[in-house]
């Protein structure tokens, strides 16, 4: 093979002319340059490892770093676009604000209701759905793509696809309902039920995901524990309860941090559909920022609310994080 | 008292059914092509006036030799991405549409072109357009952003429900409009369909009217805000009540579309909307009460007119100013928009001899001229502030928007108000003419 051959050929080349005329040590140092970049282009240097961390690493500080520092950076600023003049540094100004803003609170208390009941139903049904695919039955593949579909679709779409669906004078969900004898719901226009309305829009998004996840983790489970189990005599109930949750625990870990992250920046289903309303129902912490943002022009204040969002998502997934790292030591 | 603002419309109304032709110089009219070549980029609302715009474009570029690209973009949205290219001074946009409630802050802080040079050194017939909306459109003496299109506000009703509840002739008084609610109760119809979904340009619209129809005002007499007056609770009481009591299902989640939408369907027998709903409520393909529909002015003691328009102003830091300049002239020339009027579905021109034209008096006869009538009743009597021209209206009308729909949800009107108020307790505006004098 080239890779391998290549540079011992031109290694043994370049000792054998070892101690000879300076003209020659001069050919012999290029020849050891050459060779040098030879051996890291082709990741035999013990540096190469370099070669394979920076670029990425680099587009990785541009992309995500940069901009950090920066809203790290306006977050300190009393900075509204429409008076650039007036721009300058406040410190923990914004901060201060921020924890005495009413409206933060609100947005904090409906994210975090959102993101927890969300998480606990999906979780739930994700499982179900995981375990029913993981047997074998009838039309198990055409299932595994039909339940795709909602996560395919783009978040805008579904969210205007629900909002029509709620729709209380020519939406199907009062026309069902209408069907059944029941009164006429608007999940969107009460302050009571709006937050169920749009959880029930997360579930039915972003469940499948869930699925998807455990179902990968059912499926790499070892078959030992459970040929045991079967020696043992255990019930169905207990195999799962002490054999299947307790190995699936990092997938779930898993699961449960990248749904996290997602719905706790949750912010296009509510800019579709309710705009954060009734009054300030279902205004999330995104969707705050955004409006101080783009609506208020109030960058410095929008930035803080961010770098906030930032520090609880880093908290909360270390801690988690943490929690599958330490289980994995002591298996 | 009422502002007379309009007032030039009345006294003008069926004069002439020329339209204004002026000899200006134009480049577009003239032989010669100096922006030949040029490409400019315009960012426009989705309206049906730019549909037209976009239709009679080859037009525009056979005679200048300009292109343009035109980038449509949605209501909700274009300020927003405005706000954005205009306050990082990007040469994206040429020329851009904006609403009128924006004229202070982007006027304020430079981000956009006076146009009063350009007016006068192409002398373009800008007394042909309503005074109102020009003003509209003005700050501090310089003209920002030439009216696209504009609207007031009336009360539109379906003759046939009203003929079933036997409610007979347009309610003209609050007690008139009590009477025709008492009337659809009983009958069993929901009675009116207003905007209520949060925001300034929805819910904050119809309460607005009531707003100042009952003897408020966004001002005091000392400039200081007053949002919480007796007469904003008194407003917002009577708002909820006909969301609550006398409304169709999910109204309170309604913007303009779906209040037409209800209308266009037969679900109500009330809306006060824009003027230029009739167009669409009297279409054959979109609406089942074609020529059922009477027009009034809002009844009074209950509410009055809004007064909205849009305006193509040029940034900054926009790279082809001049054509850009030609671009806007073109597109309000006076044949170009009774053109769109008579081909597109638009019945809001902004010039005054394109409103009072032949033609157009025939493709918009609803309910034999009452249309007409009463839409320049309504913009002779709406005043440009009817919401107040503030550079901090984004943010007040964002609160005010807020507090409205809080208390549809269930709030106490009173506190939803007092909370904006304490919100804004530093803003004033000492320049605020009152409504109420």
């Amino acid at each position: 093979m080239k890779r391998g051959s290549f540079p011992c050929n031109v290694r043994e080349s370049c000792l054998g002319q070892n101690g000879q005329k300076s003209e020659e040590s001069m050919e012999n140092i290029k020849m050891n340059r050459k060779q040098k970049i030879v051996r890291f282009l082709t990741l035999e240097s013990p540096n190469s490892w370099k070669l394979l961390f920076y670029p990425g690493r680099i587009v990785l500080l541009l992309i995500t770093m940069v901009p950090t520092v920066f809203a790290l950076v306006f977050s300190l600023q009393d900075y509204n676009l429409a008076k650039v003049a007036s721009r300058k540094f406040v410190f923990l100004k914004n901060y201060i604000d921020i924890f005495q803003d009413d409206r933060f609170w609100n947005s904090l208390k409906v994210t975090v209701g959102f993101t927890a009941g969300s998480l606990v139903v999906e979780l739930i049904l994700g499982m179900l759905i995981a375990i029913c695919l993981s047997k074998k039955i009838k039309g198990k593949g055409l299932a595994q793509i039909g339940i795709l579909l909602p996560m395919i679709i783009t978040p805008v779409v579904v969210a205007l696809y629900w909002k029509m669906f709620y729709d209380p004078q020519f939406g199907n969900l009062n026309y069902f309902l209408s069907l059944a004898g029941l009164g006429t719901i608007d999940p969107l226009s009460s302050r009571s039920w709006v937050l169920v309305g749009m959880i029930v829009v997360d579930i039915w998004e972003w469940t499948p995901y869930v699925a998807l996840i455990l179902l990968s983790g059912l499926q790499a489970l070892p078959q030992e524990p459970y040929e045991a189990a079967l020696v043992d005599g255990a019930t169905k109930w207990q195999t799962y309860r002490y054999i299947t949750l307790p190995l699936l625990k990092p997938i779930i870990s898993i699961a449960v941090v990248f749904r996290f992250m997602d719905l706790f920046k949750w912010m296009d289903t509510v800019y579709v559909m309710t705009s954060g309303g009734p009054g300030i129902a279902t205004e999330t912490l995104s969707y705050y920022a955004y409006i101080n943002n783009f609506k208020f022009l109030n960058v410095g204040y929008a930035s803080a609310i961010c770098i906030i969002m930032l520090l609880i998502v880093l908290v909360i997934c270390n801690t988690v994080g943490k929690k599958i790292l330490i289980n994995r030591q002591e298996e | 008292m009422k502002k007379r603002c309009f007032s030039i419309l009345l006294i003008t109304a069926m004069a002439s059914s020329a339209l204004a032709g002026t000899g200006a110089a134009q480049v577009w009219a003239a032989e010669e092509k100096p922006y030949d070549g040029t490409t400019i980029r315009v960012a426009m609302q989705s309206h049906t006036c730019t549909d037209i715009i976009q239709e009679l474009l080859p037009e525009f570029q056979e005679k200048t030799g300009i292109t343009v690209e035109v980038d449509v973009i949605p209501q909700e949205e274009i300020i927003d991405k405005a706000q954005v290219v205009l306050a990082a001074g990007s040469a994206d946009y040429d020329v851009i549409m904006y609403d009128h409630m924006y004229t202070t802050q982007f006027a304020g802080a430079q981000w956009v072109e006076d146009l009063k040079p350009y007016i006068e050194k192409t002398e373009y017939d800008i007394d042909d357009f309503m005074p109102g909306f020009v003003d509209s459109l003005s700050y501090d003496g310089g003209i920002y952003g030439i009216p696209i299109y504009g609207e007031s506000s009336i009360l539109m009703y379906n003759t046939e429900l009203f003929e079933k509840a036997g409610i007979d002739g347009a309610p003209k008084t609050k007690e008139e409009f009590d009477e025709a609610l008492k009337k659809l109760d009983e009958a069993g119809i929901p009675a009116i369909a207003l905007r209520g979904a949060k925001g300034q340009g929805s819910n904050v619209q119809p309460w607005t009217g009531m707003f100042l129809e009952m003897g408020g005002d966004w001002f005091d007499k000392d400039g200081k805000l007053a949002v919480n007056s007796e007469a904003a609770v008194t407003a917002l009481d009577y708002y909820i009540d006909l969301m609550k009591n006398h409304s169709c299902d999910g109204v309170e989640s309604f913007t303009w579309d779906q209040v037409q939408l209800a209308m266009q369907q037969g679900k109500v027998a009330m809306c006060i909307d824009a003027t230029n709903f009739s167009s669409r409520l009297e279409n054959e393909d979109k609406s089942t009460i074609v020529g059922k529909v009477g027009y009034t002015v809002v009844p009074d003691g209950m509410s009055i007119g809004w007064t909205a328009t849009w305006g193509l102003c040029i940034p900054t830091a926009a790279e082809n100013k001049d054509a850009g300049w030609e671009f806007i002239q073109w597109a309000l020339n006076g044949d170009t928009q009774l053109t769109s009027c008579l081909q597109g579905d638009r019945c809001d021109p902004t010039r005054i001899s394109v409103m009072n034209s032949e033609e157009f008096n025939e493709r918009y006869n609803y309910a034999e001229g009452q249309w007409v009538e009463q839409t320049l009743a309504a913009l002779d009597s709406c005043p440009p502030d009817y919401r107040p021209r503030i550079a901090q209206w984004p943010e007040l009308g964002e609160a005010m928007g807020t507090a409205i729909s809080s208390a549809l949800a269930g709030d106490d009107p009173k506190e939803s108000l007092d909370a904006v108020e304490e919100q804004f307790s530093h803003l004033e505006d000492p320049n605020y003419q009152m409504f109420n004098k």
